[in-house]
């Protein structure tokens, strides 16, 4: 179970942080989507929000091979352009899925640290989901503005927001890190303080 | 339940934040990319002869890429430059120039006017399109064998406001009768323009005079020119290239001229863009 949780973990940081040289991203989001699938698949069943966030991570995953073939999601912050419909169509629909996959993620994590009463870890979750809803719910609102507007007029508010919703998804990768210490896996055996799980974490 | 109340709230103000968005975008569209109104002066000799300003929405697929005009077989323009961008177009400039190893040997001819030009596009089609008014001096014959102008250039500026000033030196005693161009009536109050004497010392002596100005051999004589074009009229849209001929007449009666350039190109601003893109698409009703 602690495995799954990294799995996800480090596909949520794949997904997050871009590394690219000459425009080639050494940290392809595909294989972010990928992990973050495997991760949820291998969930303790029964979680209808692990399913919810498979299936966005499913239509993210999708989406980022689109992109590897060259349909355009996400404009450059720094081009004076006004990106076209389309583009900021596609750019909706991902933050939308990113939406689902987050609220699936942080509610799955709820409801199985609730199950084992940890309470912490509960209040931190819905924190999360809390946190990123609102800031999801922001930029879904005002990215259709950039429809009638050119990049540079609202890159201030832009950065501001993409610096929030990036602290705001390492919280959740920090999240996802503590649910892999502190839920313990269906084969765990059950020690008493939930920590001893029986799958051994390699990735540590 | 309070949850799911939240969420619908939430889901129903995105969709009208796009669906507002969205109309707003449509709304601000030109129907159909195009040329704005140009009212040029251009001598058909060899030099740089005129700038079209082409405006198209920012997701044209298909781009102007250069054009021509039939008439004048020696127009020749550079690499499309863009002029000006704003929210939803873009605005490009054509600059035109005459190829002197084009320009056939002709005696003094009556000008021409043209309306439309040829323009080429990236799909490799191509289309007339009405370009306002174009008119094309041919009074000088070419190659020109002019005796040597009595009037020199000395100096010259202009600036980003719409106005310059150009500065000739007298070399015979000339009196200037008055300035001309074609769009002078047009323009009226909206083009401003004073001619100034100056001392042998350059010295502004005399102050503004109206012509007829007599100016003595040595002298210097300054035309300061303006565009004043309110920014909500019409004509704030359209680019204007003015031929001010300076006319001289010298004690033996002859006729000689210098001529001043002047160019008005627009810079709109967004508002005065989404008058423009409204007056359009009431048009194409």
């Amino acid at each position: 179970m602690r495995m799954n949780y990294s799995r996800i973990a480090w596909g949520l940081g794949l997904e997050l942080i871009d590394f690219r040289i000459g425009g080639f991203d050494l940290l392809p989001d595909v294989l972010g989507y990928f992990l973050i699938m495997l991760g949820l698949s291998r969930m303790t069943p029964g979680h209808r929000c692990f399913q919810l966030a498979r299936g966005a991570a499913g239509v993210l995953l999708v989406g980022s091979v689109l992109q590897l073939l060259g349909i355009q999601a996400g404009f450059s912050l720094t081009s004076n352009e006004t990106p076209n419909i389309d583009v900021l169509a596609l750019t909706g629909i991902i933050i939308a899925a990113e939406l689902v996959m987050v609220f699936g993620i942080c509610g799955g994590i709820r409801a199985s640290a609730l199950g084992k009463g940890k309470w912490a870890l509960a209040k931190s979750a819905r924190d999360g989901w809390y946190i990123i809803f609102v800031l999801g719910t922001v930029i879904s609102l005002l990215l259709p503005f950039q429809l009638n507007r050119t990049t540079s007029e609202g890159i201030g508010v832009a950065f501001i927001l993409t610096a929030v919703f990036f602290i705001a998804n390492l919280w959740v990768i920090f999240l996802v890190r503590r649910a892999g210490r502190e839920l313990p896996g269906r084969r765990s055996g059950g020690g008493p303080d939930g920590n001893l799980g029986g799958t051994i974490d390699i990735t540590g | 339940m309070k949850a799911k109340v939240v969420y619908l709230v939430v889901f129903a103000l995105v969709l009208v934040s796009w669906a507002g968005n969205y109309a707003y975008h449509r709304a601000s569209q030109l129907p159909e990319a195009g040329f704005l109104r140009h009212n040029i002066e251009t001598s058909y000799i060899p030099s740089v002869a005129f700038d079209l300003l082409y405006i198209a929405n920012k997701n044209d697929k298909r781009k102007l890429v250069s054009a021509r005009v039939d008439e004048l077989p020696a127009l020749r323009f550079f690499l499309i430059q863009t002029h000006q961008e704003m929210r939803h177009q873009t605005l490009y400039l054509l600059r035109g120039h005459y190829e002197e190893s084009l320009i056939e040997s002709r005696e003094a001819l009556a000008p021409i006017t043209i309306h439309k030009i040829m323009a080429q596009f990236s799909d490799g089609t191509e289309s007339e399109e009405d370009i306002g008014e174009i008119i094309v001096y041919r009074d000088d014959a070419w190659p020109i064998h002019a005796e040597k102008s009595p009037i020199q250039m000395s100096s010259t500026s202009g600036s980003s406001d719409h106005k310059g000033s150009v500065t000739v030196r007298i070399t015979r005693p000339l009196t200037l009768t008055g300035v001309s161009s074609r769009w002078l009536e047009k323009l009226g109050d909206s083009f401003h323009y004073e001619t100034v004497p100056k001392s042998n010392r350059g010295l502004p002596s005399e102050g503004t005079e109206a012509p007829p100005v007599t100016v003595k051999r040595g002298q210097s004589l300054t035309l300061n020119y303006q565009f004043r074009i309110p920014r909500e009229s019409k004509q704030a849209m359209e680019v204007y290239n003015l031929l001010l001929r300076e006319n001289f007449k010298e004690p033996d009666g002859q006729d000689v001229s210098y001529t001043v350039f002047a160019h008005y190109l627009p810079y709109p601003t967004e508002s005065q863009m989404r008058a423009y893109v409204r007056e359009k698409r009431r048009q194409a009703k």
